[in-house]
């Protein structure tokens, strides 16, 4: 019959044992998950961040930051949403949410065409690059619901979907999504 | 060159798959809210200590309203700032929709500068008062003087950014 003493640390050796273990599987899995989600929807955060973004070094903190809450908050998802619907809130809300840093007695480098030859593929014509170029700089023009709600539009989100990331009707939705598309053309036929 | 408001739904599909994979995560770094809860935490136990640590120096001014005066003024500061660590650190951004969050954003910087414009009143008089009882001393007035002025340049440019950014976010 062993000892109790013994017994007691069997039992603790055991429970560690099952607790590191039990963490290291879980963090894998963790980890499997966000690399499934980054391998999908990295263009797609890209895309969205480069719709707020007003300077290189404001896209890649949006980016990155982005990239960090989805990580820390991965173990939360419980999947009642699609993937990428739950991708939008995490972004948008880190866009939205998001606080210039300032740079004492430096600017930050503004986008230009540059920047877009080096972020997008080198197959893209230099036509198509301005083509982006005038579409991001028009959407991110409007204020920020607006160019959310257009955002999941132009992703072809539905309705229900976009006003349920918002926190708005569906009417609502409906409403502002055309507003933004009047101020779009507006600002597309001033460019003209 | 003409922006077809039809076109663009294809345009940004188009775009999204012509992305390049960008860096992978950083997990080391800290995200701008994470930050901003960073500097509030650090705000508001400063400002907490500020009491106790002053305490010889307000006890060697013998002035009871003035060492009273800052005390209310470093703890109403105190508050403030962990009342806000509370909304920014509450903040759910894989939970709660965009608008709220926004929202919540927008009212803790209006509350933060609300304070500020009542708090600087308060201690614009503090200094006043702290002037006016040591007017003998010149050097002391000059001292208070010019830490002061370079505190006003400072906070004026804090201002402005603050202002710049909230003005943006009131388009909604």
């Amino acid at each position: 019959m062993p000892l109790p003493w013994a017994l007691r640390i069997r039992r603790l050796m055991s429970c560690l044992m099952a607790a590191v273990c039990g963490d290291t599987e879980k963090q894998r899995s963790l980890e499997g998950r966000f690399n499934e989600l980054f391998c999908r929807h990295n263009n797609l955060i890209a895309g969205i961040c480069l719709s707020f973004a007003r300077t290189r070094e404001e896209f890649e903190d949006l980016r990155q930051d982005s990239l960090l809450n989805i990580w820390n908050g991965i173990g939360s998802f419980r999947g009642d949403s699609s993937a990428s619907t739950w991708v939008y809130r995490v972004v948008l809300n880190t866009c939205v949410s998001y606080k210039r840093r300032w740079h004492a007695g430096k600017r930050d480098e503004e986008i230009c065409m540059e920047f877009y030859r080096e972020l997008f593929d080198e197959s893209s014509a230099t036509e198509e690059l301005e083509r982006y170029e005038l579409m991001y700089r028009l959407i991110s023009a409007l204020p920020p619901i607006d160019k959310s709600i257009l955002l999941m539009w132009l992703d072809d989100k539905r309705y229900e979907e976009i006003a349920e990331v918002i926190g708005l009707s569906r009417d609502a939705v409906a409403s502002r999504l055309k507003r933004a598309k009047d101020r779009l053309a507006e600002m597309a036929s001033f460019r003209t | 060159m003409e922006m077809n408001i039809d076109e663009m739904k294809p345009q940004w599909q188009s775009a999204q798959k012509s992305i390049k994979p960008g860096q992978r995560l950083d997990s080391k770094r800290r995200t701008s809210l994470q930050r901003l809860a960073d500097r509030y935490r650090r705000f508001a136990w400063l400002a907490l200590l500020m009491i106790p640590l002053n305490l010889p120096t307000l006890y060697r001014l013998q002035s009871l309203w003035l060492g009273l005066g800052f005390a209310l003024i470093m703890a109403a500061a105190s508050i403030m700032d962990f009342y806000l660590l509370e909304r920014i650190t509450s903040t759910d951004l894989t939970r709660m929709p965009v608008r709220d969050v926004l929202f919540r954003i927008m009212d803790c910087r209006k509350k933060h500068m609300t304070f500020v414009f009542l708090a600087i009143p308060c201690v614009f008089l503090w200094i006043f008062a702290l002037v006016y009882l040591y007017r003998p001393d010149e050097y002391f007035v000059i001292g208070v003087l010019s830490g002061g002025s370079i505190g006003l340049l400072i906070g004026s440019r804090v201002l402005y950014q603050f202002l710049r950014d909230y003005r943006e976010a009131l388009d909604e």
